[in-house]
């Protein structure tokens, strides 16, 4: 403890506030405390405005029936101790009242209202002659005092006391002690036992200002917890007012949704059902009325679909049992019989719904007709036919026109060898020889003479040795001019024959070696590749089968090969190099490479070389290599290329999936 | 700078003190102001002499009926009488004008004082009063156990205040045989007489 707060304990004048001032507490228990002190103090003052108010009165009461008149003789006057009651009373009582009033917490009102009690003891004692039970009026005082709570007042009311004992002593020791005369020590001995009740009232005084300062905590404590306890109170009101918004924002929004949902469900074009196990029909949406040629106001009730009109039993069953099995079926194609007898197909995704423990069972779900759709599919698989038909014609037509091609070029050959032998057979010899035979026919007479005589006659054996020379060559000649053309029809029974073997086998998807893929189609591409001194180079590795529509694979090879001819025709390569090639591209897929040296391809084409329409070449169409990678696609592979740039050759990649 | 307001309610609490102050000291001279006293006729051991017992002492004590502090004279004397161990009497002069005022209707209510049965004597008039030298209610006179004026003044200390007073242990050394010095007391109490002028105590 400080010297400042000894002082400050000390000064009884000093306000609450300042005297707490640096005491450590916190400053909403000390507002608390000074509040609740205030709150004593007023009590204690409206205490005593009761009792001095009392004794005011009982001091003039006193007065009045122990003392009322003094006397002289007969004649009588108000006593003085009436006088004393009445104005030191009133004096006693009025500036306490006067500080009460005007300053109920200052300590000045508390130590004015001490001296005025105690003074009211010395009056009273007086009073009543000095009763010795009367001195009890000062214990009862400093008890009334010490309900301030304040041991300062018993501090001052004891120094009253004690000065008024003293100044008695002093000059009327009568009046205080009951003897004529009286030492200091008789004052000591009144003041300890005044100070004996004063230890026992500061204690209480302390011990009552630590349980107010206690309960000055806990009530701060109490106001906090009161105060958490309202926040969370506010916000859990104020999250639940946002809740209650929102809610009600929710249930707008679900009632709109709800609406949305009846709108939706009432217009849908799909059916929407709820069924029982047992056939009743507990919801339908109008459109599924609709859908089973019944009025949209049509009571659920008398429906059932365990009778059959609407669905085939078998068919029912079926879905039943599924849904029982898988709890939720999809895609389950059906046919209904509407109300008028008219089938409509539908699809039916439903899932089985346990409605409680006691409840029987039932299915919700949709029904879709597909009857139109079902339609359309039927007009679109015969179309894809057609498509197919005609792909396989326009295919076919690719390859009949490398096969005309090839033929085209195997008769011409055709046709030159038989100009040729038709050449020969027109300057043959054999007009020499009917020459010879005329000059014979004449000299038939004379043919000893001719052939001996006469100087033609005897040129005639050796003239028929060299005809017979001549004409053995021009056999020999012709024979083998007819055996070219055998074997250039045999050509084109062969290419005609290759051509029936792809066309049979076109649409099917089988597995095939790469190998006899280039092979057949390199046979195809034969003539054309002889004739312009085209070096081919095979690297067929065996790295598996593939799986593909023979035809399609041809078809895209033969355009490759084509394209590869063209290629290093137009860029006069020297040599003429075509290679093809077969490797593992992937794990899943193998490749069928046809790489040249011709032109090759400038970086700007390569990602428009399959475009449908575009072409380098003055008499291309831009449709070959576009058909040839949706072939390609449309057999789950691909078809790519890679050029390092014009005049470098290309390189076409045709993956196809592994068997 | 002090603040007015305080230094006014300083003034006014120091006015307060002091009229206080005042007041308890004017109240505390009245009570401690002795009214006159007077000196016993000669003779008055004859005079009460037939009212004292042989060989016992005799209080008379004239007291003013209606006097507030009457009351504390006899309760003294009753303390007196109890202490003397039986050996002294008492006797009550009651003082009443002569004559009679209309209201006058005041009476001394005491028949025993002290366990001691005390006779109470009319003194009409306050002749008898006047031969004792009283002046002032609670005068007493006493008689020792030979019949001799022992003693004569108070038994109380202070107007209408009880405690042990000077002439309390005066007639008890007397009675014990006792030697002591005091003869008189001051007399605490009202007036018997308009005419008596009221003296401070000795």
């Amino acid at each position: 403890m400080t010297a400042g707060q000894i002082v400050a304990a000390l000064n009884p004048f000093l306000p609450t506030e300042e005297r707490f001032a640096g005491d450590g507490a916190e400053p909403p228990v000390r507002e608390l405390f000074v509040a609740y002190e205030r709150r004593v103090f007023v009590r204690t003052n409206q205490l005593f405005w009761w009792l001095l108010l009392v004794q005011w009165l009982f001091g003039v009461g006193v007065a009045l029936i122990w003392s009322p008149r003094a006397w002289t003789g007969p004649e009588s006057s108000v006593h003085p101790h009436v006088i004393a009651a009445v104005l030191l009373g009133g004096l006693l009582v009025v500036p306490p009242f006067l500080l009460m009033r005007a300053l109920p917490y200052h300590a000045v009102t508390r130590h004015a209202i001490a001296l005025a009690q105690v003074s009211f003891s010395a009056l009273l004692i007086h009073l009543t002659g000095g009763r010795i039970e009367t001195h009890f009026h000062v214990f009862g005082s400093l008890a009334f005092l010490a309900l301030y709570r304040d041991w300062r007042v018993l501090v001052t009311a004891t120094l009253v006391v004690a000065l008024d004992h003293l100044l008695r002593g002093i000059w009327y020791p009568l009046s205080v002690y009951g003897v004529p005369y009286a030492t200091a020590w008789r004052t000591v001995e009144h003041a300890i036992w005044v100070a004996f009740e004063d230890v026992v009232l500061i204690w209480a005084c302390f011990v009552s200002r630590r349980e107010m300062w206690e309960i000055c905590r806990r009530e701060e404590q109490n106001r906090q917890l009161l105060d958490e306890l309202e926040q969370r109170v506010c916000d859990r009101t104020a999250a639940l007012e946002a809740e209650i918004v929102a809610r009600e924002r929710t249930a707008r929004e679900l009632g709109r949704s709800e609406e949305r949902y009846r709108t939706l469900v009432a217009n849908i074009p799909i059916g929407v059902f709820e069924t029982t196990a047992a056939g009743e029909v507990r919801y339908a949406n109008p459109y599924l009325l609709r859908l089973m040629g019944l009025p949209v106001e049509t009571d659920l009730a008398g429906l059932n679909l365990a009778d059959g009109r609407i669905i085939a039993p078998g068919d029912r069953a079926r879905l039943w049992s599924r849904l029982q099995t898988e709890r939720e079926v999809r895609g389950f194609e059906t046919t209904y019989r509407a109300h008028d007898g008219t089938p409509v197909e539908v699809v039916i995704n439903a899932r089985l719904k346990s409605n409680g423990p006691d409840q029987p069972l039932s299915s919700e779900g949709t029904i879709e007709d597909v009857t139109a759709q079902k339609r359309a599919q039927r007009e679109l698989d015969a179309m894809h036919q057609q498509l197919v038909a005609a792909s396989r014609q326009a295919g076919m037509a690719d390859v009949a026109t490398g096969v005309l091609h090839n033929v085209g070029n195997v008769l011409t050959s055709v046709n030159i060898t038989t100009q040729c032998l038709l050449d020969r057979l027109r300057d043959s010899r054999l007009r020499i020889l009917r020459r010879v035979v005329d000059t014979f026919g004449r000299e038939r007479e004379r043919l000893g003479v001719f052939l001996t005589e006469d100087p033609a006659g005897r040129q005639m054996p050796d003239f028929l040795a060299k005809l017979e020379t001549h004409l053995t060559a021009e056999q020999t000649q012709l024979r083998t001019d007819v055996e070219g053309l055998m074997r250039h029809c045999a050509h084109i029974r062969e290419i005609i024959s290759a051509q029936q073997s792809a066309a049979r086998m076109f649409g099917v998807t089988e597995n095939l070696a790469p190998a006899q893929l280039f092979e057949d189609a390199v046979r195809l591409s034969a003539e054309s590749i002889k004739r312009h001194g085209i070096v081919l180079e095979r690297e067929l590795a065996d790295v598996g089968v593939v799986r593909a529509d023979r035809h399609k694979v041809l078809q895209i090879l033969v355009n490759l090969l084509k394209n590869a001819k063209d290629s290093v025709v137009a860029a006069d390569a020297n040599p003429r190099r075509v290679v093809v090639r077969i490797a593992a591209l992937e794990p899943e897929h193998i490749a069928l490479i046809v790489e040249d040296n011709g032109l090759g391809i400038p970086p700007e084409n390569l990602t428009r070389i399959f475009r449908h329409g575009f072409t380098t070449k003055a008499d291309g169409h831009g449709f070959g290599l576009h058909s040839c990678v949706l072939a390609a696609r449309d057999m789950k592979g691909d078809l790519t290329v890679a050029s390092p740039g014009a005049g470098l050759g290309a390189t076409f990649t045709l993956s196809l999936p592994r068997a | 700078m002090p603040n007015p307001k305080a230094i006014v309610l300083a003034a006014a609490l120091v006015a307060w003190i002091a009229c206080l102050a005042s007041a308890f000291a004017a109240l505390q001279h009245y009570a401690s102001t002795a009214g006159a006293a007077g000196t016993p006729e000669a003779g008055v051991e004859r005079l009460l002499g037939a009212h004292r017992k042989p060989h016992r002492g005799l209080i008379a004590m004239v007291v003013h009926p209606s006097c507030p502090c009457t009351d504390a004279s006899l309760a003294e004397l009753g303390d007196l009488l109890a202490r003397s161990n039986g050996r002294c009497d008492a006797l009550i002069l009651e003082y009443a004008p002569d004559p009679l005022p209309a209201n006058w209707a005041a009476s001394v209510p005491v028949q025993e004082l002290g366990g001691v049965a005390v006779p109470v004597l009319a003194d009409r008039g306050g002749r008898l009063a006047e031969a004792l030298g009283a002046q002032t209610s609670g005068h007493v006179v006493f008689l020792d156990e030979d019949g001799r004026l022992a003693f004569h003044g108070g038994l109380t200390l202070a107007r209408g205040h009880r405690g042990r007073a000077p002439g309390q242990d005066a007639i008890l050394h007397r009675l014990a045989g006792q030697p002591t010095n005091v003869q008189s007391a001051p007399v605490f109490g009202c007036a018997l007489e308009p005419e008596c002028k009221v003296e401070a105590a000795p």
